[in-house]
């Protein structure tokens, strides 16, 4: 019992972390996509976009954790 | 590698849903999630559709290939859908998000706003501790103005915040957004008998009004150190 209720808090913790930080990655995205079109050659521009799409990986990522998180609590909860 | 192929619409009839086998391609393979755990009525994280090309989605997935390569190959897909799928999908960058919470946000509404009302509560309920202690009723006359601009410098920090947890955080009721907004809740009651109580006497209240005026500064700074574990992470 203890053991669950454990287990309930510390996935409701990473639920917690990984909530925070998703508008963070959304934001960072936004932030080198935008710098990607203002950067005044090809290989900066490039390293911006890479930069952007490794956020909105981590974005997408971050969604997908917190449903699998969110099912196991679920899972666990039922 | 089985011989049968499907084209993107026959693809499509197997979604999984109402008993139908789910079946989804990933880099021209057609795989069976049907009796998988980590699927449910065709759907894998409450994102992935069964039915569909998710070759994209999986370069974007905290696992690899790997997974995939568990389950069961029923098939390829088409050379038509190969090249139809090939290209990059959509999206909508907003996400469905309204356009005043856009605004709200970009403009950094909340963080821009939520200083005034913290300010001026610390400050007013400073100046009614001095007032109590040291009988000083200009102190109290200052308490009393900073506490009104305080609370009617809160409605927007209260609702952009409200708004960028909405459609920023998803809503999601975490420990740290709870505490926030009851505290909010607290704050404007709190706020609300203060002002009567001013106005209208305090009577046998009195002690009431007196720690309901000291508790507005550990209020809004409790408030303003959540904010911060929210916007600084540690």
């Amino acid at each position: 019992m203890g053991d669950t209720k454990q287990r309930i808090k510390d996935i409701k913790a990473l639920i917690e972390v990984a909530t925070i930080a998703l508008p963070k990655e959304r934001e960072s995205c936004r932030h080198y996509r935008n710098a990607s079109k203002n950067a005044p050659g090809a290989l900066s521009r490039r390293i911006f976009e890479e930069m952007a799409e490794q956020e909105e990986q981590h974005q997408r990522k971050l969604e997908a954790l917190i449903m699998l998180l969110e099912d196991e609590l679920k899972a666990i909860q039922n | 590698m089985s011989d049968v192929t499907f084209t993107l619409e026959e693809l499509e009839k197997f979604d999984g849903k109402e008993g139908r086998p789910a079946y989804f391609a990933c880099e021209g393979v057609v795989y069976d999630a049907t009796n998988s755990k980590l699927w449910r009525d065709g759907t894998h994280v409450r994102v992935h559709q069964a039915g569909l090309d998710l070759t994209a989605d999986l370069a974007n997935a905290p696992h690899g290939l790997e997974s995939v390569l568990r389950l069961q190959v029923v098939g390829k897909l088409s050379a038509d859908a190969l090249l139809d799928v090939s290209k990059p999908p959509e999206e909508d960058e907003d996400g469905g998000i309204p356009r005043y919470a856009r605004v709200l946000y970009r403009f950094h509404s909340h963080p821009a706003s939520v200083h005034f009302p913290i300010a001026l509560c610390v400050v007013a309920s400073l100046l009614h501790f001095v007032a109590l202690v040291a009988d000083c009723p200009n102190c109290e006359t200052v308490a009393y103005w900073n506490l009104v601009l305080g609370l009617l410098s809160s409605p927007l920090p209260i609702f952009s915040g409200f708004v960028d947890w909405i459609y920023q955080f998803g809503g999601r009721p975490t420990r740290l957004f709870l505490a926030k907004i009851v505290l909010s809740v607290v704050f404007v009651v709190a706020g609300g008998i203060i002002l009567m109580l001013h106005h209208f006497g305090g009577g046998d209240l009195t002690f009431v009004y007196h720690l309901l005026y000291l508790s507005f500064a550990p209020q809004v700074l409790a408030l303003g150190m959540i904010g911060g574990r929210i916007t600084f992470p540690t």
